[in-house]
């Protein structure tokens, strides 16, 4: 009897199983020869340091996705999802895979900062550096019906109140915290930072009046922007953003050039790789940011910035990067000591 | 009405061969993940999405939607049958689910459980269709001190209202906060209680907690009390025998009615999710309804209670997803990124961009929620079943089904250490008749309750006079007292009458 | 093999240490920052209520006799699960599992070698399928890297 229960069981699951193959199926593996020297020998690894759905988890299997089915890597990719500890999982993770060259993981400056100020035990830079593939930016958003229209509005209301304007972001120790923390100390403000688990939160605080700014990613607040219910004031990066956001003055403009903050969205591989391994994983990802499809469907639909840095490139930057991020948390007192 | 016609072209569309599979498809699949422990709507959802990066939007939404709500079917199955909760929002359902079962009458929870869940997804859908984006704005309104009132509600209600002694409940909610203290502080995102573990740098897993003491916990529970379950009742369970009377169905009717609407309110509310409004309406429930001291011993108003509740709060959760952009807890984030994936613009502008894809998903929900219905009942002989299966068999496969299904929540072997662990301590607290219930409960509350406060607190300053500024928390700060002090006091005032009255008849 | 130790006295004994700990442990930590509660607010809240609680029902319980008992069959499953995962850092957590399921059956259940067997393997060969392949959650391979 339980024989049977389970054979029908086996069968069941059998018949889902093959539906669910089929329809993600391999495509053909027509490797284009690599240009001699390293490839990999097995299914690459591919760790994201957070829960399906995300943003790395989209980049990475975007990546995955494209490379393989586009021939520019010869085995397919398992994406591992390790969330836990605002990244220290992940990280601690491949370093015990040192001298394991068929493994990557998914990078985002976020983590580079959490790890940072949560003094894990493994960080970044122990890690090996691999391409960077995508700047994203962030805005100073408010509620259309919302007491300030403009960041110099904040600016006069926090001076004559101290602590009574109120600015939204997800997380702690992170970009949205990093740009909170820039604009206190260079705009010179005393001005509130009000956490949230997720952008999605935030924007419900925005949207229902219960903080006075917030702070989100282009994809994280174009629905609305649309809508008309929430106008961005600023934005943090260097230059203007384009389309919808054509509008939004930089700090730069506004008189404060010093307010930088991009994400900033890269890969690594294990402590240690090998230099063959690198040049590998350069030219392969370097080949799928220039597809049509990378373009069209990731960059495009989310609002990115498109870039391309080598592993020396990538290392050069972080290294520069990793030391702002020390400076400014310990000046602001987020890293103690 | 406007609405009446959208939607009729809804389920026009919604209709389509491929739409029908793609629902189907998603049922059956979410029926199954459910019932698994340890994989719930966010594994089953974030597995299937990557594969429908190819799909026409609407078929993969409305797969994903069919995946979403049927684990919420699914849960309960092995709730009842074997006491391990499929996903955090079936804890409830066990509760009564399994005493039932026990007693010989899984058939009969079984069917309370998916009748009560068809109920609450039908009731949730309609409250979509008809004020969907109203809802939603409404639940906006709901400020970090509000949403902060609500949990001190759950939580001070947890403890009297599970187990027989109030001060066993009250120190098991104590220990969920506690246990809910180890790992990142919502203030400073410093680390506290990790023990200088990595692993435990972001706080215990709740999946392995509640596989270890509930799931893990039962197998510990057949080993030592064996003679137990000898007792069990060995007759066949069929569909005509798991239908309800009369009178258990006009018991079940009101509750899976009122837990729906709470269900799909909470669902609604940024933040909340099933889980939450599963606890909330077995909590309110076991407060007013008159078969109250039944419940948690088997009484299928617990089951209907929680499974109404569960299924209208997964349906809830879309109304602010698809009205603004905004997801209602995890497993709606993650169809979040599906919808931009597809190329569509979340926000309030989706029902008028995409309104054949809005209206397409509404319609399909409810034929997908009849075909969950008609499938449960239909499996409900063969799972009924699995009640007989030997308990020496029993216990190592549900140990391997134990490990496997908490070691694939987060790949990690550390949540399986932990599952033993928390066994152990189940146990142990068992030798003191303290209840897991609470414990499991307060764990999941009170990260919540500490961002709210964190938030509330920044947002005024440090006055706390934002506590009692908003008509929402007033209604909240009302409730926490008729539910909770008001009974206290009526029973002293009702002992010292009592008191009084001998004295008077002696006299 | 049941031992008649009182045993809510000890286990209340047990939670009152662990409430004393998380005292101790949250008074370490910043109780209000920043206008609101601190890291340590809540835990010192929680331990001193489960201080109180264990406390008092302690003193209560004092002199009363249990009428439960730890019982040392609990060991049992615990120590096989242990001992099915220390075994599995060598042949693999899957193929541990195997074995686990078989030897329960056969030495502990006494049940027949065939059944044993055919059990052993329909079934995590079934929850292979679906948490392995399906899923994707690849168990840890052990030192020999097998499955």
């Amino acid at each position: 009897m339980k024989q049977w229960f389970s054979v029908i069981c086996a069968s069941f699951m059998a018949a889902s199983v093959l539906l669910t193959a089929c329809s993600g199926s391999a495509a053909p593996s027509e490797s284009k020869g690599t240009s001699g020297g390293w490839a990999p020998k097995s299914e690459i690894e591919f760790v994201v340091p957070s829960a399906p759905g995300g943003g790395s988890d989209t980049n990475a299997r975007m990546i995955a996705d494209i490379a393989f089915t586009g021939g520019f890597s010869p085995k397919n990719f398992k994406v591992n999802n390790m969330p836990g500890g605002s990244g220290g999982v992940a990280f601690s993770y491949m370093a015990t895979k040192k001298g394991n060259d068929e493994i990557l993981m998914v990078l985002h400056n976020g983590q580079i900062m959490s790890t940072l100020v949560n003094k894990s035990p493994v960080v970044a830079s122990d890690l090996t550096y691999l391409p960077v593939v995508a700047f994203d930016n962030l805005l100073l958003c408010i509620n259309k019906n919302g007491k300030y229209k403009s960041v110099e509005e904040m600016i006069e209301a926090a001076k004559a109140n101290p602590g009574s304007v109120k600015i939204g972001g997800s997380q702690r120790g992170n970009t949205d915290h990093l740009c909170f923390e820039m604009m206190r100390k260079y705009l010179n403000v005393d001005i509130t930072y009000v956490q949230f688990n997720s952008s999605g939160e935030t924007m419900s605080a925005l949207l229902g009046d219960h903080v006075d700014f917030g702070i989100f990613n282009p994809s994280e607040c174009v629905g609305q922007v649309e809508a008309g219910e929430i106008q961005p004031t600023a934005t943090f990066a260097e230059n203007r953003l384009s389309g919808k956001f054509a509008q939004v003055r930089t700090f730069k403009e506004i008189g404060y050039p010093d307010i930088l903050v991009t994400e900033v969205r890269a890969l690594a591989g294990t402590p240690g790789m090998s230099a063959e391994a690198i040049a590998f994983y350069d030219d392969m990802i370097r080949k799928v940011t220039e597809t049509e499809r990378w373009k069209t469907e990731y960059i495009e639909k989310n609002y990115l910035t498109p870039v391309y840095m080598t592993s020396a490139e990538a290392k050069k930057f972080f290294d520069e990067e990793t030391q702002k991020y020390n400076s400014i948390f310990k000046e602001v007192g987020i890293i103690q000591g | 009405m406007e609405t009446l016609g959208l939607l009729m072209e809804g389920v026009a569309i919604s209709l389509t061969p491929e739409n029908l599979l793609a629902c189907l498809v998603g049922g059956l699949l979410g029926m199954c993940l459910g019932s698994m422990p340890g994989v719930g709507s966010l594994a089953g959802v974030s597995l299937l999405l990557p594969l429908t990066f190819k799909m026409n939007p609407t078929a993969a939404i409305i797969m994903l939607a069919a995946l979403y709500y049927s684990t919420m079917y699914g849960g309960c199955f092995s709730a009842i049958l074997v006491n391990i909760p499929g996903d955090s929002p079936a804890i409830m359902t066990a509760l009564d689910g399994y005493p039932l079962a026990r007693q010989g009458k899984a058939g009969k929870a079984l069917f309370s459980a998916n009748l009560a869940s068809w109920i609450g997804g039908a009731i949730g859908i309609l409250a979509l269709t008809l004020i969907g984006p109203l809802a939603a704005k409404f639940g906006l309104q709901f400020g970090s001190p509000d949403l902060a009132w609500l949990i001190i509600l759950a939580l001070t209600s947890i403890g009297w209202i599970i187990g027989d002694s109030p001060s066993r409940g009250l120190l098991a909610t104590a220990l969920g906060i506690m246990v809910a203290s180890i790992g990142l502080d919502a203030a400073l995102g410093l680390p506290r209680f990790s023990f200088n573990n990595v692993y435990l740098f972001s706080g215990i897993n709740m999946v392995p907690m509640v596989i270890g003491m509930f799931g893990f916990g039962q197998v510990i529970d057949m080993v030592v009390n064996r003679d137990n379950f000898k007792k069990m009742k060995t007759e066949r369970i069929t569909i005509k025998e798991s239908l309800l009377s009369q009178e258990e169905l006009k018991r079940i009717l009101p509750v899976s009615f009122r837990q729906s609407c709470i269900g799909t309110f909470v669902g609604v509310l940024p933040g909340a999710g099933a889980t939450m409004s599963a606890f909330l309406s077995y909590i309110i429930e076991k407060r007013i309804n008159k078969n109250r001291d039944l419940m948690g011993k088997g009484a299928v108003e617990g089951v209907a209670a929680s499974e109404s509740s569960n299924n209208a709060a997964a349906i809830g959760a879309f109304a602010p997803l698809l009205s603004l952009g905004i997801p209602g807890g995890g497993t709606t984030a993650v169809l979040l990124g599906g919808l931009m994936m597809w190329g569509l613009q979340p926000g309030p502008m989706l029902f008028q961009t995409n309104p054949d894809f809005v209206w397409g998903l509404i319609g399909s929900m409810y034929i997908g929620n009849v075909v969950c219905l008609l499938i449960s009942i239909a499996f409900i002989p063969f799972l009924a079943n699995i009640v007989r299966i030997p308990t020496g068999y029993m216990i190592p496969c549900i140990t391997a089904v134990c490990v496997m299904g908490t070691f694939s929540t987060n790949n990690s072997m550390f949540d399986v250490y932990v599952m033993i662990a928390f066994a152990a301590i189940a146990y142990i607290l068992k030798q003191a008749k303290i209840p897991s219930a609470p414990l499991l409960l307060a764990y999941v509350l009170t990260p919540m309750l500490e961002m709210y406060l964190r938030q509330s607190f920044d947002m005024s300053g440090g006055s706390l006079g934002i506590f009692v500024s908003s008509p929402i928390s007033i209604v909240l700060i009302l409730l926490i007292f008729v539910f909770c002090l008001a009974p206290v006091m009526i029973n002293t005032l009702k002992k010292k009458h009592n008191i009084e009255g001998n004295v008077i008849d002696e006299g | 093999m049941k031992e008649k130790v009182n045993a809510q006295k000890i286990v209340l004994a047990l939670v009152f240490l662990a409430g004393v700990y998380w005292i101790i442990g949250s008074l370490q930590l910043d109780l209000w920052v920043r206008n609101g509660p601190g890291g340590g607010f809540l835990p010192l809240l929680a331990g001193i209520l489960c201080v109180g609680f264990s406390g008092v029902m302690l003193l209560r319980e004092w002199h009363k006799e249990s009428d439960t008992a730890f019982s040392v069959r609990a060991l049992i499953p615990w120590g096989a699960l242990i001992g099915m995962i220390l075994c599995g850092k060598l042949i693999g957590i899957f193929l541990s599992l195997v074995l686990f399921v078989f030897l329960w059956l056969y030495l502990f259940e006494k049940f027949p070698l065939r059944n044993s067997i055919l059990t052993a393997v329909i079934w995590p060969g079934f929850l292979y399928l679906i948490f392995v392949v399906w899923l994707g959650s690849p168990l840890p391979k052990g030192l020999l890297g097998l499955l």
